[in-house]
Parts: C-alpha cells; sequence; structure tokens
C-alpha cells in the first residue's frame, strides 16, 4: 500500500470497503503510469518544443537553411541525381579557369551585400564565437548580392583546399556583410559536399585480343577500384607507335601503353567503344573496323571522370569466318530452315494420323479410367 | 423341469453371460475406424533427367568441326497425367517432356583455324508421350524395379548462331521412344512412403535409368540420337 494512504486516513473517514476499493484504484494507477511508456513518450514530444524554444541550442536557431544546386562542376553540366556523391576529378582542379557553379535559392529575404564561399567544416558558427579565418574554414570566395532571390555563384575550383588526391570537401554559402570578415553573425547558410579525387584509375592489364567477322573479342585484368567504365580503342594504322617503350603488338601512333589519351578527343582514325563497368571483355564488330588488322587498348574511368593510362595494345584479325550452319552446309547438309512437318519416310500431310491416334488412344484410357 | 427346458435355460445364461462381451465387441467396433487406406489417388507424373546428347547429323562433319567431342548435356523435364490405373499391376499415361541442349564452339576461319567468334546450337525438344508402366513387383513382391515403355512424337526446335548473330533456325519433327528401368523407392521405406503420400500427395517415387531416341524426319535437321539418361521421378 502507497505511503501516504495510512495520513490520508488520519483525515478522511472511510469504510474498510471503500478503503480497500480506493487502494486498489490507486495502486492500478501507479502501475499504469510506472509500466507505460507514456512519461518516455512525453519527454521525446517535447524535445522538439524545447528546441523550438531555444532551450536546446539558441545560437543555431536563428539560422535559415538555404537550399543548393550544383548547376556544373569544371564546365560540365551536373546531371548526378540529388543524392549522388558530387565529383571533382583531376582535370576540373587542374584547370585554373574550371569553375563550379552553384544556385542558391531564398536568399531575398536577406539584405545582406556578399555571399561569401567559405571551405571548412562548421563554417556556420558566428564569426564572433568560433575564431572564423582559422586554417580549418576559410573564405575563398564572394559574389555580390543585390535582393536578388536566387543566385548563380561560381567558386573558382583550384581554390578548395584538398583539390589533391582524395578529400571531401564542404562548400558553404552565406549571405554576409563583409565575406572575408572574423566578426559577423550567420544568418543563412547553404552547404554543399564535394569529393575530390585527383588520382587516375589503374591501367587495365593483360589486354589480348581475338580474331572473327562479327565478334571480335578483346579481354584483359580489371583495374579494381571504383571504375565507372572502361573504353576499347582500336587504330588499324599499325606500326607508327612507340614501340621501344615496350606498348606491345600492333602499337600505333595514337595507342601505345602509356598513352594518355582524352575519351572526349579521339583522334582520328581511332575508333572506340564504351563498356560496363565491370566489364573485362568485349567484342567489336569487324564491320566497323577499316581493315584486317587492327591495334587495340583498354582505358579505365573511374567515378570522379579520372582516365587511366592507355593499356598495352594488341593485335586483332578482322577475317571472314564459317558457322556451325555455313560448315553444315559446306558439308552435304540440306537440311531447311523453319518447319519440316511431316515424319520419317511420309509424306507431309502424314502427321495428322498419328497425333489424331494419340489424341484417340488419351481419350479410350480416360473414359476406362472413369468407368473404373 | 424336462431337458428341453433345461436346454432352452442354459442357452438363455450363455447369453446373459456373453452379451457384455458382445455389447464391448460392439462398442469397440463403434469407436475405432477401419485401417485407412493411406495411398492417395495417382493423378499424374513429374520427372527430370539428365543425360548426354549429340545429334548424330547422319554423318555431317560440320558438328565435330565445330563443337569437337562435347557430348552436350540434354536436360529434361516431364508431366502428365496417369489416364488408366490397373492397381498393383501398371498404369498408362499420357505426358509432355520438355528439354533443352546447347552447344558452343568457335567459327572457323577461311584457312581452317578456329576464331575466338562463338558458334552455337541450341535444341529444345517437345515430346508427346504415351507410356506405360509396369509396377506389379514393388507392389507384390517387394522386387524394387519398374519398367516403362514409351512411345511418342517429338518437336525439336532448334536455333544456330555464329557471331552474336542468328544464322538459322527451325523444328524438326519425328519419332520419339524411351525404354525405362527405375529403382521403386517405396520398397525401402514404407513409412516415408507414406508420409510423403499423406504430406505431398506423392504415391511413388524411383530413380530410373532410360534409354532413349529420336528420329526426326529426312527433311528435318539431324538432330536425332539414341542416347541414355538418369533422373528422378514422382508419381503422384
Amino acid at each position: 500500500m502507497p505511503f501516504w494512504h495510512g495520513w490520508l486516513n488520519h483525515f478522511v473517514r472511510m469504510s474498510p470497503t471503500a478503503r480497500t476499493k480506493r487502494d486498489n484504484a490507486a495502486r492500478n494507477y501507479m502501475d499504469r503510469v510506472l509500466h507505460s511508456r507514456a512519461p518516455v513518450r512525453a519527454l521525446l514530444l517535447s524535445l522538439p518544443c524545447l528546441w523550438a524554444l531555444g532551450v536546446a541550442s539558441p545560437a543555431q536557431a536563428q539560422q535559415t537553411i538555404l537550399t543548393t544546386d550544383v548547376l556544373s562542376i569544371g564546365g560540365v553540366p551536373n546531371t548526378a541525381a540529388n543524392a549522388a556523391t558530387l565529383y571533382i576529378n583531376a582535370e576540373a582542379c587542374a584547370d585554373p579557369d574550371s569553375t563550379l557553379v552553384v544556385q542558391v535559392n531564398g536568399l531575398g529575404a536577406f539584405m545582406n551585400p556578399t555571399v561569401g564561399v567559405w571551405v571548412g567544416n562548421n563554417c556556420n558558427t558566428n564569426r564572433a564565437d568560433s575564431g572564423t579565418t582559422s586554417s580549418d574554414c576559410v573564405p575563398i570566395h564572394s559574389q555580390p548580392l543585390a535582393g536578388e532571390s536566387e543566385l548563380d555563384v561560381e567558386v573558382p575550383i583550384g581554390m578548395l583546399s584538398g583539390c589533391e588526391g582524395t578529400a571531401t570537401v564542404n562548400v558553404w554559402f552565406m549571405p554576409m556583410a563583409n565575406a572575408t570578415s572574423d566578426t559577423e553573425v550567420i544568418t543563412a547558410y547553404g552547404l554543399e559536399t564535394f569529393t575530390v579525387d585527383t588520382l587516375p584509375p589503374a591501367t587495365p592489364t593483360n589486354v589480348s585480343g581475338g580474331s572473327g567477322e562479327t565478334q571480335i573479342s578483346v579481354d584483359w585484368d580489371s583495374s579494381g577500384g571504383d571504375i565507372q567504365n572502361y573504353y576499347v580503342y582500336w587504330d588499324t594504322a599499325i606500326g607508327g607507335g612507340d614501340n621501344d617503350a615496350g606498348s606491345g603488338e600492333c602499337a600505333t601512333a595514337n595507342l601505345y601503353a602509356g598513352a594518355e589519351l582524352d575519351p572526349g578527343e579521339t583522334p582520328p582514325g581511332v575508333g572506340k567503344e564504351k563498356t560496363a563497368s565491370n566489364a573485362t571483355s568485349h567484342d567489336l564488330d569487324g564491320a566497323s573496323i577499316d581493315g584486317d588488322m587492327a591495334g587495340v587498348a583498354v582505358q579505365a574511368v573511374d567515378l570522379a571522370g579520372n582516365v587511366s593510362e592507355l593499356s598495352e595494345t594488341a593485335c586483332i584479325d578482322v577475317v571472314p569466318t564459317n558457322g556451325f550452319w555455313d560448315l553444315y552446309k559446306a558439308n552435304g547438309g540440306d537440311a531447311k530452315e523453319g518447319c519440316a512437318c511431316s515424319l520419317p519416310g511420309r509424306p507431309e500431310t502424314s502427321r495428322t494420323p498419328w497425333l489424331g491416334g494419340l489424341l484417340l488412344l488419351a481419350l479410350v484410357a480416360l473414359r476406362a479410367r472413369r468407368r473404373a | 423341469m424336462n431337458r428341453s427346458q433345461l436346454r432352452r435355460a442354459l442357452g438363455c445364461a450363455l447369453l446373459l453371460c456373453l452379451w457384455p462381451s458382445l455389447a464391448a465387441a460392439q462398442l469397440d467396433d463403434d469407436l475405432i475406424p477401419p485401417a485407412r487406406d493411406f495411398s492417395s489417388p495417382v493423378i499424374g507424373l513429374l520427372s527430370f533427367r539428365v543425360a548426354p546428347y549429340r545429334p548424330n547429323f547422319d554423318g555431317n562433319a560440320a558438328f565435330e568441326q565445330v563443337f569437337g567431342n562435347d557430348p552436350g548435356l540434354m536436360l529434361t523435364m516431364e508431366l502428365g497425367g496417369i489416364v488408366y490405373r490397373l492397381p498393383d499391376i501398371m498404369m498408362f499415361g499420357i505426358t509432355g517432356q520438355f528439354g533443352w541442349a546447347n552447344y558452343s564452339g568457335n567459327t572457323i576461319d577461311t584457312s581452317g583455324n578456329k576464331t575466338s567468334e562463338e558458334t552455337d546450337l541450341t535444341l529444345i525438344p517437345l515430346t508427346a508421350l504415351a507410356q506405360l508402366r509396369f509396377d506389379a513387383l514393388p507392389r507384390n513382391f517387394k522386387i524394387p524395379l519398374t519398367f516403362t515403355g514409351k512411345v511418342g512424337y517429338q518437336w525439336t526446335g532448334w536455333d544456330t548462331d555464329s557471331g552474336g548473330k542468328d544464322e538459322a533456325h527451325g523444328w524438326a519433327l519425328g519419332l520419339a521412344w524411351a525404354g525405362e528401368i527405375a529403382l521403386d523407392l517405396n520398397t525401402f521405406d514404407a513409412s516415408a512412403a507414406r508420409i510423403m503420400d499423406e504430406e505431398w500427395g506423392i504415391n511413388y517415387a524411383y530413380l530410373f535409368f532410360e534409354v532413349f531416341g529420336f528420329h526426326p524426319s529426312p527433311q528435318s535437321l539431324e538432330v536425332g540420337d539414341i542416347t541414355f539418361g538418369f533422373g528422378i521421378g514422382f508419381i503422384f
């Protein structure tokens, strides 16, 4: 019995039955409260309210999160899905003129004169509080803001810290009074995260070529890692390559081991086909190869778009071939295509009695079974 | 009391004495059901067969030239109905078979050398069969052997391609037959067989060895062969 019931009994006169009933009711109520999840639920429900009231984080409550859209990376329009990783590759990092173009939305409500672009971790903390321009969080760019609700901010890629090797870079877009100030209250910010990858994938090895007419195979060993696809190149101008560098058989002036070929700018006379990411073999159609022999080489492309050096070259032969059917005919085979609908030694129409006989037999058996 | 009266009195006394036991016997008959026939009706057959299959092509060398000595592997499924059953002696069924076999090799260039280009031949036999299954030995004498004869009509769809392109395709039609000897598994474990029947409706299970043949018409591609195969079957 709860301890207060004894005290209560001093003040309230009750019959023993009524007292027992009251005690049981009280005990049931306390059991329900103590054994239900109601207190936990109430606490969880109150958390957002506490947050909204500024109890949890009064400093962050004033900041508005701006939506941003990455329009292009290094001049290449961004077609990646919303949740996809955004890569900055070696080509974009190396070009001094290449930029990220990011559209920052929802700026109409802010009267700040500029949008500052910062790189680092937690750059949205108020400048006066954080000490600001630490090595971890640095301003790299700013762009005037004159009352627009959305602004295409062009960020020079070369200014991103960590634009070498592989790194994750957070880029912050913030309406500010002074884009580089170390005493600033941050009222709004947008954030985009990029993965910088400037390392090329491993070069495919053990390239070998086959022979055939419409299905000439080229095989290689996988590069491993984050491969997006492979390119298989061919060139019939054999002999002009840097054979001294050990580029393998059938090297050409354009295709040789270690050549740095831009997939977007294939040299004249060189053919190219794209494969799947997990491919280690690809078939070329002889009809697309202008000649009866060609050199082939393979190049890997990673998810960031970095390309490997060209593999060693191999030879392929384009030759007329005979498949099974050609050889069957050549060996005197006289079967016709399509339906040869007749039974051995009988004219074409004689199949009907056979089929009919089978059907009749089945019907007779069914009838006999029903009778049984 | 004369003799006849005495005889009548003794008869009544005997009847009275026996009455309780007769009544009890009557009661037992009411309570205990007669021995149940656990065998469910036999309605169909399902079997799976694996067999080496090498079309003979009537001596045409192309098959050996391209596919070498590859014996191939034909997978076949047979499904059908048992239309007549002579209990513990034999059954007559009508079944259909569906099979698949594929042969792969390399094309040959004009110099007679094999290239890296592939050429294929695929066979898909569809067969309608009438079959007589004799199972008197296992049912009556506990000898676990059954014998089956099958005869029917086969349509074999064939397709050949080379270098990734379709070269030719068609149908070969002709007579098909098979002779089967099977090891009746019910004979070895009757209780397991009963459970199979009660739980799954499978009356008999068997492992079989089969010799079979296909004789296509002369106009057809000569994809016939006489060969053998192994498999497992269920009668349900």
